[in-house]
């Protein structure tokens, strides 16, 4: 197997100066796709993407060609929306590539508006996104000047423009409809689905709504073929019904927290938790472990008992977590697991748009008795009374919930598997009445009780083998 | 029509229903508070929770599904009774609980409140919430609204009206999260037209009226079926009084005349009724005088008088455009038959300006029975200007008026003056009083039975609320005295005998009878009436959730 390696296919180069100029970037073989591209069918081009086995990297883990399939094509117009909305905490690798190759994301685009038959597509970026934006903008430019956007691209008769436009800063407006609400100028408040962005989205037109990162992986996919692809990262066989197999590609680790070196690691996904860390450096000062979340604040907690997990779509939910963003924090020993949820629940509290009733009023209230155990007023019961509020917003067992969006269970997630995790040390809190930092053995419910144990790990057609 | 299964029995019910109205035709109540069937839905509330099986699934959807959002269709499976079902209730009524301020015993809603009825019928019988409550403060929208925002539910039915069928825009949500509020945006104020609907709308005890605050509880409030008599649209209604004053008008559904809405003109538009100065008992006035209390015979008398001397055919019969169809086709038949004279007029308020709102239209012709009178009148009906011309030829006259806040030229003002004999029949001191030698007492909308023809020809039926004021005389019985005292037999006993003969004896009201009228009201010429049938659509969901 050998010892993980980073593979750099999407960041390959990416702090070269200059990397946002289209000139450096087409000196290392940025838009050569396009070469290619105009000669495949865009239905072939569909079902290349959904043979590649690509998955959304913004967090659902849906199939991207799966999506596409779902696009009505005797609609017009439809549009795309490239989401650089990132705002999961401990998400930080698209910022990155709007920063140093937003012409690679534009390429991206090209290739699957070109799949789609979509002229307009729109990139919402992040309000704090400044300088990504003001980069953005530049190579939208330069692409225009250069004929790889607007009327007639390299005379292929296919037209195409690509808009910016900067969201405020709500976390929400990451939620595929809530982005195209505010893209249309209201609130951004998530809408009901079905029906789904693909029948009815921006401006009730179909639309495709993509995280900058799955976009960047097109290019590497048209220019390399789908078997080369199909060559990077993990697949698995016989997964339960529902369960995804494909984990094909690099993917973006953030990992962020109490590592020696905290940054963007582009992997093959098949590594574990502990492999991860490893990479980023170890934990800071070789203390030990206490908590990782592995795919951004929404995804449940993993103990020190469950760092051999891989970190990839599959497995990660089949041992109920998520890779979801790909944002890993890692915790160490001298963390207060309560205050780590307060500051989760926090910012849950503060971003939930209020619509519809269970998080509205849910989330807050979460954020409250987490605050109040923290603060030394918890109550003999509380951490029960903690779950079971947090399982009102969305039942996390039954994996079911009343909300109209996702929302519910990202806050559900982490409220219930911090508090069921980490109850020791949640127990000696309120006993105390004062924040207790428990050593790693003693703050961690024992593996047996409440969660995955042991890990599922399902055989894999394909590991990625790290040789390179 | 769908075949579709609610709660394992088998029903038929109108297509392209959402769950909560198909529910509503088969008499099954699914509870919900930001759903309305005249808005978009957004689905927020996540109260009115199904099970759902789709046509052709093998079972239930893994997810409660929203029945607001359910279209309904052949084959499809809904279920509100089950365990889950129950529990996703529950988990939403506490948490709409969690910051509201349980201050029923001083809120209006009380009593007619969705968040007090479902929680009785639906909710978790306590909370688990220790938390501190949020207390936004209490805020005037606008000239009407009031809103206590510790009690909304942010379901934002009043500001989806605002957009959809006011078309005016005035409120929003602001702040985000449980910080949500609904409020004006900055500057503006909630004054529209319209806006007294949103109270209705509003589900809690969040939006008040203000004219109704604190006013009535609304259990002590008696209801009857009425009719609006501010504009010829003839808005339904039910007008709301206790202790012998209107506390309030409300609209009642009807998809074919105002849907569930009325305007703000007709909702407030009422204190005229319980004005002190409204006349109690006929007054008569001495040359140069103040006018004395007198008694009815003397009246009669007076009039038979003057009809002695003056000659029938001398005198000018008015009659007003807020008079029901009864009393018009009396109000004739008076005219040609006892005084035979051709001198008929109509008074009627002046025609304003119609306003149009996207889903609602105000009407410009501000009396509730234009097209009664003209019907029933005849075209010819000396009226505006007409009117004061014919007055000027005549010696004495009898006029019906009853028109609020008329306002009558200075020419006609000279004409009256000049009449030899002026009896005016009306409900408050008014121009035409003062210029009066007999002031008679009638009765206003709410204390009289009869009907309104509104611009479409539609005949709708007042329901009496209360009692004529003092010595005041409903105006059929008063017409019926006089044309008896002036020699003729009139025996009616009861306005519904004089709907069914002007049914029979004027050709425009061929089929209009009290059966057909019913409380949906009968459009002239539109031939027999189908046979009643059960409710259906909107029709049922306002007989189980609208006032």
């Amino acid at each position: 197997m050998g010892t993980p390696k980073e593979l750099r296919i999407l960041y390959e180069n990416i702090d070269l100066p200059g990397m946002y100029t289209l000139e450096v970037y087409q000196q290392h073989g940025g838009y050569k796709s396009l070469e290619k591209l105009f000669e495949i069918e865009p239905d072939a081009l569909i079902e290349m993407v959904k043979e590649s086995g690509l998955r959304g990297r913004g967090g659902a883990g849906f199939s991207t060609g799966l999506k596409w399939s779902f696009v009505p094509k005797d609609v017009e117009p439809k549009y795309l929306c490239a989401n650089a909305d990132e705002s999961e905490p401990g998400t930080f690798s698209n910022r990155y590539i709007l920063q140093q190759k937003p012409h690679m994301l534009i390429e991206g685009i090209i290739i699957a508006c070109w799949a789609l038959g979509i002229h307009t597509a729109y990139v919402y970026v992040r309000g704090e996104f400044t300088l990504g934006k003001k980069r953005l903008d530049a190579a939208i430019a330069e692409a225009y000047q250069a004929g790889l956007l607007g009327k007639n691209i390299r005379g292929t008769g296919f037209d195409l423009d690509v808009y910016t436009h900067p969201g405020a800063g709500a976390y929400i407006c990451g939620e595929e409809t809530g982005l195209i609400e505010s893209l249309e100028g209201k609130r951004g408040q998530p809408r009901n689905k079905p029906p789904f962005p693909a029948v009815q989205g921006l401006f009730m037109k179909p639309t495709v709504v993509q995280n900058v990162e799955t976009l960047s992986n097109l290019p590497f996919i048209v220019q390399n073929g789908v078997e080369w692809y199909k060559n990077l990262g993990t697949i698995y066989k016989d997964t339960p019904r529902g369960v995804d197999p494909m984990n094909t590609g690099t993917k973006l680790y953030c990992v962020s927290g109490h590592v020696e070196r905290p940054g963007v690691y582009e992997v093959e996904m098949g590594l574990t938790v502990r492999e991860l860390i490893e990479m980023a450096g170890g934990v800071r000062g070789g203390r030990q472990v206490k908590a990782v979340i592995p795919g951004g604040s929404s995804a449940p907690v993993l103990t020190p008992y469950e760092l051999d997990v891989p970190c990839d779509f599959t497995c990660l939910q089949m041992n109920k977590t998520m890779l979801g963003s790909g944002g890993v924090i890692v915790m160490d020993e001298t963390v207060n697991t309560v205050e780590a949820l307060l500051n989760l629940m926090e910012f849950y509290a503060h971003e939930s748009c209020g619509q519809c009733t269970p998080c509205r009023n849910g989330t807050p209230w979460v954020r409250d008795i987490t605050r109040r155990i923290f603060e030394g007023r918890g109550k003999p019961g509380d951490v029960d009374h903690l779950i079971e509020v947090a399982n009102m917003i969305a039942d996390v067992d039954a994996f079911t919930w009343n909300t109209i969006c996702v929302f519910g269970i990202a806050v559900a997630w982490p409220a219930v598997s911090f508090a069921r995790k980490f109850r020791p040390e949640f127990e000696a809190h309120i006993r105390e009445g004062r924040p207790v930092v428990l050593p790693v053995e003693e703050a961690v419910t024992p593996p047996e009780e409440n969660y995955a144990w042991p890990q599922t790990i399902p055989e894999a057609v394909r590991r990625p083998t790290w040789d390179y | 029509m769908a075949k579709i299964t609610i709660d394992g029995r088998e029903y038929e019910v109108s297509d392209g229903l959402s769950a909560v109205q198909a529910a509503a035709e088969v008499g099954v109540l699914i509870p919900h508070y930001c759903y309305h069937p005249a808005l978009p839905a957004p689905a927020n509330c996540r109260m009115c929770l199904i099970e759902l099986t789709p046509p052709g699934a093998p079972g239930p959807l893994r997810q409660l599904a929203t029945a607001c959002t359910t279209r309904v269709a052949d084959g499809m499976v809904i279920t509100t009774n089950s365990p889950r079902v129950k529990r996703g209730r529950e988990m939403t009524l506490e948490f709409l609980l969690i910051h509201h301020p349980l201050d029923c015993p001083t809120c209006d809603e009380a009593g007619e409140c969705d968040l007090q009825d479902f929680t009785f019928l639906f909710g978790p019988d306590r909370s688990k919430y220790q938390e501190a409550k949020r207390v936004p403060p209490r805020k005037t929208l606008g000239p009407y609204v009031e809103i206590f925002k510790t009690r909304c539910i942010v379901c934002t039915r009043c500001v989806r009206f605002t957009e959809e069928i006011s078309g005016t825009r005035e409120l929003c949500l602001v702040n985000r999260g449980v910080h949500d509020e609904i409020d004006i945006y900055p500057g503006r104020e909630l004054n529209n037209k319209l806006s007294g609907n949103v109270v209705d709308l509003c589900p809690v005890g969040a939006l008040l009226s203000r004219d109704f605050l604190y006013r009535s509880r609304p259990w002590f409030l008696q209801k009857v079926n009425s009719i609006c008599p501010r504009c010829s649209k003839g808005c339904n209604i039910t007008v709301e009084y206790r202790d012998g004053e209107v506390v309030r008008l409300r609209p009642r559904y009807n998809g074919e005349v105002n849907d569930f809405w009325m305007c703000d003109d007709g909702r407030f538009g009422y204190h005229y009724l319980n004005s002190p100065q409204r006349l109690r008992r006929p007054m008569v006035r001495q040359e140069g005088e103040e006018p004395e209390p007198t008694v009815w015979p003397q009246f009669f008398d007076a009039m038979e008088r003057a009809v002695g001397e003056l000659g029938g055919e001398q005198f000018a019969v008015v009659a007003s455009a807020w008079n029901t169809n009864e009393e018009l086709y009396l109000i004739r038949r008076f005219a040609d038959e006892v005084l035979r004279t051709k001198r008929l007029g109509l008074l009627a308020a002046p025609i304003g300006q119609e306003e149009r709102f996207p889903k609602f239209v105000i009407e410009g012709d501000k009396n509730p029975n234009r097209t009664g009178a003209q019907l029933i009148l005849g075209e010819a009906v000396s009226t505006d200007d007409a009117l004061w011309e014919m007055l000027a030829e005549a010696k004495g006259a009898l006029i019906f008026g009853g028109i609020p806040e008329l306002s009558l030229p200075e020419r006609a003002r000279e004409i009256l003056a000049g009449l030899e004999f002026l009896a005016v029949v009306d409900i408050l001191p008014s121009e035409l009083t003062a210029l009066a030698e007999w002031i008679l007492p009638g009765t206003g909308f709410t204390e009289k039975e009869g009907c309104f023809t509104n611009s479409q020809r539609r005949v709708q039926a007042l329901e009496r609320a209360m009692e004529p004021l003092g010595n005041a005389l409903p105006e059929w019985q008063l017409l019926s005295y006089l044309a008896n005292v002036l020699g003729a037999d009139w025996s009616y006993s009861s306005v519904r005998q004089i709907t069914q003969e002007l049914a029979e004896t004027v050709s425009a009201f061929e089929g209009a009878t009290p059966e057909t009228i019913g409380k949906r009201g009968y459009v002239l010429g539109s031939g027999p009436k189908p046979p009643e049938t059960p409710l259906k659509g909107n029709d049922a969901y306002a007989a189980m959730f609208w006032p």
